[in-house]
């Protein structure tokens, strides 16, 4: 999707607020004029605003732009991602018959905003219909829910609610793991990289230490066979330089250990910061729903079995 | 892996409740809810969504170097890198695109920004001015509770490492850290160094123009922030790339290896790359130390008498440095000074007439008569005159309006729209706006090439922060800056013996930071006070003063060349533009 058709998009979803939430809005040469009136004007921080979706329209009127990275664009999505809303529809006939009125049935549509985050940032919408009776999974085709005019009681009780959104859940999920498998190995890609950074630097600094370590000891081990051979020859003193020696050595030992020992307790620290960079979640987030009449003898509907 | 994927099955809205409550809206309703996340959907999954918005965004301008950044940060760093461009190209900028960008397209939902101390106030101006982006910052801001309560933090590298902010800060995740100056977390022995490597973030983002300044192994602790490990162990790095024990040489067999490498974290634009669309222009710092009146003479012997006698008795020492200042500063500043010392019992009634009586004798202040001097004779140019002080804000604004010319006036008092409108009425219609030293942060005043500093701030910081208001990108013309000091005073030996000793106005904030260090806070300058005070004449100040300088430009000239010529071996035989690769 390019930047034009976004535009496109945002220019819609934004005339289409305001107009439902009853601005006053006057449009002279690609500039609009709003008032917002109360509540809304509280609830989105803005009272009158001058605004273009076109960025020519800038340079000699002093308006905001509505694009991404505007404010009033920021509140405007926020505010409607948060309605969750229920509505009702249904599936309009071809032809209406008495036969078809009677053989209305209930369906559920359930609205899914998928969204991975961490490191790595993925979403989708996705819808899942299913029929409210059966709970069973439902495929349209061709086919388009318009709002449900006359009221109709809704005959469904809420644990029919809970089962269809389970049966929703589970399918999405199945649809979408191949996809969410591909990202986390992507991920886990990523984060192996960073970890055998980290454990190789950590594991040159260890035998570095152990190398010079093992330096140390070999020097001790030439130091000692010729004390040794001294010791054969003469007296006290000797065997005190050849003690002092093994000290030295074994002070060097425990240096090396410790340091190690650090390193080690450093390099796990790394690897839970690298943990933390790399936690992922992901939310099928509920968004909206809606109940839809529809008829059973609809041949552009099938209820999977 | 697994244990780091947290699974959730959300319904903030209620969905499910309203569904069996069967509670039904407007059908409309639907619609516009998925348009709206259809929208954010799509931004998510845009290369840069807010390029738009920024092309157009009257308060910036965006030059193309500056996307290129932003773009390959996100789309090829992963988010993090080290923006290390030459002095002067916008790095603040870069790092204000990448955040918005991230903030818009719900990649990030908090960071964390440090900065040198004096430095927190500009992006903070610079965030909500530039990019609507409104950020929490530790010090002078009532919003502040504490640094784990806010997803938007500003804070200095020095408040961040406080043990208990220190605490807080690694209680939670951020998604973005920036940190700017980042060459202060050059040694990995430093706290400041631990902190942000120990710190759990997902992006991180390193700005420094200098991030080398004495050896390799610098390069590679800064590297070591961003991807821990990329450069192997530090002695794998010594053996590997550099020649000597001190790896103040680059092996060059190994160039190209390490260029490599570096390309995958470091963006690195400089000035010459980018001449071509933008102009670069001078400082000429233009100093005026003015002979005082005999009342100008009197009045600042017999005010600093009383400080010093105030200082030998023990008073507060801040409080004596406000009054030291008020008194440099002019004679209305004056009058407030001395009547705080009345008021605080400092001086006696008697004392005060005979002080208040010489300040009534200044007809105009010896700075004032230059002042209109220089603006007489520059009538076609616009004028950005800073004081510290509110007094002497009022005392220019009068006086200047009293000659007739235009003018308007900027302080930290303003809101945000009175700031704004101030702006827009000094850069369509007055000649002359008089600020505070605080007000003009975040501000461009391009359109502006004079400055007049009619009284200094004692903080060689602040003054980069007057100056950097006008000299930036887009300055087409070379920048004046008036200096004004009377002689014999304080003011005049901070001037002379110290900040043009060095060049400072013509420094660049990077030379500064490296050159202070963290020597430009309230302690350096209670010390410089303290030895002012201690002086029996001002011949003795001078002397102390004149020490002083020649210690900073014996560091400076140091410092200045083992830097450029340390950056000269590395940097340049390295390619790290983004504008080569375009």
């Amino acid at each position: 999707m390019n930047d034009i058709d976004i535009q496109f998009k945002i220019k819609d979803f934004v005339l289409t607020f305001l107009e439902s939430i009853n601005c006053q809005i006057t449009l002279e040469n690609e500039i609009y004029f709003v008032t917002i009136e109360e509540p809304y004007s509280t609830l989105l921080e803005f009272k009158s605003l001058k605004f273009t979706f076109d960025a020519s329209k800038l340079d000699s009127n002093f308006c905001e732009l509505i694009a991404p990275g505007s404010k009033f664009l920021f509140k405007l999505l926020n505010y409607n991602i948060k309605i969750g809303p229920v509505v009702l529809g249904e599936i309009k006939n071809r032809q209406t018959s008495i036969t078809e009125k009677i053989d209305q049935k209930l369906g559920i549509r359930f609205y899914f905003f998928i969204l991975v985050e961490g490191i790595k940032h993925y979403s989708l919408i996705k819808e899942i219909d299913v029929d409210l009776a059966s709970y069973k999974l439902m495929k349209l085709i061709n086919c388009e829910i318009t709002p449900r005019i006359e009221y109709r009681v809704l005959d469904y009780v809420k644990d029919d609610i809970d089962y269809s959104y389970l049966q929703a859940i589970d399918n999405l999920r199945k649809i979408l793991k191949q996809k969410i498998d591909e990202i986390f190995a992507q991920i886990l890609e990523s984060k192996n990289e960073e970890i055998n950074y980290i454990a190789h630097s950590f594991q040159q600094q260890i035998d570095d230490l152990e190398r010079h370590d093992t330096g140390t000891k070999n020097k001790f081990e030439e130091a000692k066979d010729k004390t040794i051979n001294i010791k054969n020859r003469s007296q006290d003193s000797d065997y005190n330089q050849y003690a002092d020696l093994e000290e030295k050595m074994n002070i060097s030992r425990n240096d090396t250990i410790d340091k190690i020992q650090a390193l080690r307790i450093e390099e796990q620290k790394m690897f839970d910061i690298i943990d933390r960079k790399y936690r992922t979640s992901i939310d099928y987030a509920l968004i909206g729903s809606q109940i839809f009449h529809y008829n059973a003898h609809d041949n552009r509907i099938t209820v999977l079995n | 892996m697994d244990q780091n994927i947290e699974t959730y099955f959300s319904d903030r809205y209620g969905v499910k409740d309203k569904l069996r409550s069967k509670q039904l809206d407007e059908f409309h309703l639907l619609d516009i809810s998925l348009q709206a996340y259809e929208i954010l959907n799509l931004l998510s999954k845009q290369d840069l969504s807010i390029l738009q918005t920024l092309r157009t965004n009257r308060n910036v301008n965006i030059f193309d170097h500056q996307i290129l950044a932003a773009l390959k940060i996100k789309n090829e760093f992963g988010g993090s890198g080290l923006l290390a461009d030459e002095v002067g190209l916008g790095k603040t900028i870069e790092a204000g695109i990448i955040l918005k960008e991230y903030l818009t397209s719900g990649l990030i939902k908090n960071a964390l920004i440090l900065t040198p101390p004096s430095l927190v106030s500009q992006w903070q101006d610079e965030l909500i001015s530039k990019f609507d982006v409104d950020f929490v910052k530790q010090f002078d801001d009532p919003r502040y509770v504490d640094c784990s309560s806010h997803d938007l933090l500003i804070m200095s590298h020095a408040s961040a490492i406080q043990p208990k902010n220190m605490e807080l800060l690694n209680s939670r995740m951020w998604d973005m850290i920036i940190v700017d100056e980042a060459h202060s977390m050059k040694n990995s022995e430093t706290q400041k160094h631990n902190l942000v490597k120990n710190l759990a973030k997902r992006y991180l983002l390193l700005l420094s123009a200098t991030p080398i300044q004495n050896n390799l192994v610098e390069l590679y602790n800064l590297i070591d922030l961003i991807h821990p490990g990329l450069l192997g162990s530090i002695k794998e790095f010594r053996d590997k790339y550099t020649l000597q024990k001190d790896s103040r040489t680059l092996n060059p067999f190994l160039k190209d290896d390490l260029q490599k490498t570096l390309s995958r974290v470091i963006i690195r634009t400089t000035r010459n790359e980018v001449r071509k669309y933008i102009q670069f222009t001078d400082r000429i710092p233009k100093t005026r130390i003015l002979q005082q009146s005999e009342s100008e003479r009197i009045l600042y012997e017999k005010a600093t008498s009383f400080i010093r006698n105030l200082y030998s008795k023990g008073h507060n020492l801040l409080s004596l440095m406000i009054l030291q200042r008020l008194i440099s500063s002019s004679s209305e500043a004056t009058k407030i000074a001395i009547y705080n010392m009345k008021e605080s019992g400092s001086i006696s009634s008697d004392e005060y007439d005979e002080l208040k009586s010489l300040t009534n004798q200044i007809k105009l202040d010896s700075k004032m008569i230059e002042l209109l001097r220089i603006i007489e004779n520059d009538k076609s140019t616009k004028f950005l005159i800073f004081t510290e002080f509110y007094a002497t804000q009022d005392y220019i604004v009068n006086k200047i309006k009293e000659k007739g010319y235009t003018v308007t006036t900027f302080n930290g008092k303003m809101s945000h729209i009175e700031k704004s409108e101030s702006v827009t009425l000094f850069k369509n219609e007055c000649q002359i706006m008089v600020s505070t030293g605080a007000g003009g942060e975040g501000q461009n005043f391009q359109f502006c090439n004079n400055i007049v500093n009619y009284d200094l701030p004692w903080n060689p910081m602040r003054v980069e922060q007057r100056v950097g208001r006008v000299h930036r990108i887009g300055q087409t013309k070379n920048v004046m800056i008036y200096n004004f000091a009377m002689e014999n005073t304080i003011e005049s030996y901070i001037l002379e013996l110290l900040y043009m000793k060095i060049h400072l106005f013509t420094m660049a904030i990077g030379d500064m930071d490296l050159l202070f260090e963290d020597g430009t806070d309230e302690n350096t300058q209670s010390l410089w006070f303290t030895e002012y005070l201690k002086c029996q004449s001002e011949e003795e100040a001078k002397n102390k003063f004149t020490a002083l300088g020649e210690d900073w430009k014996n560091r400076k000239d140091h410092l200045g060349k083992a830097v450029t010529d340390f950056n000269k071996q590395v940097f340049e035989n390295f390619n790290l533009s983004i504008l080569d690769q375009k």
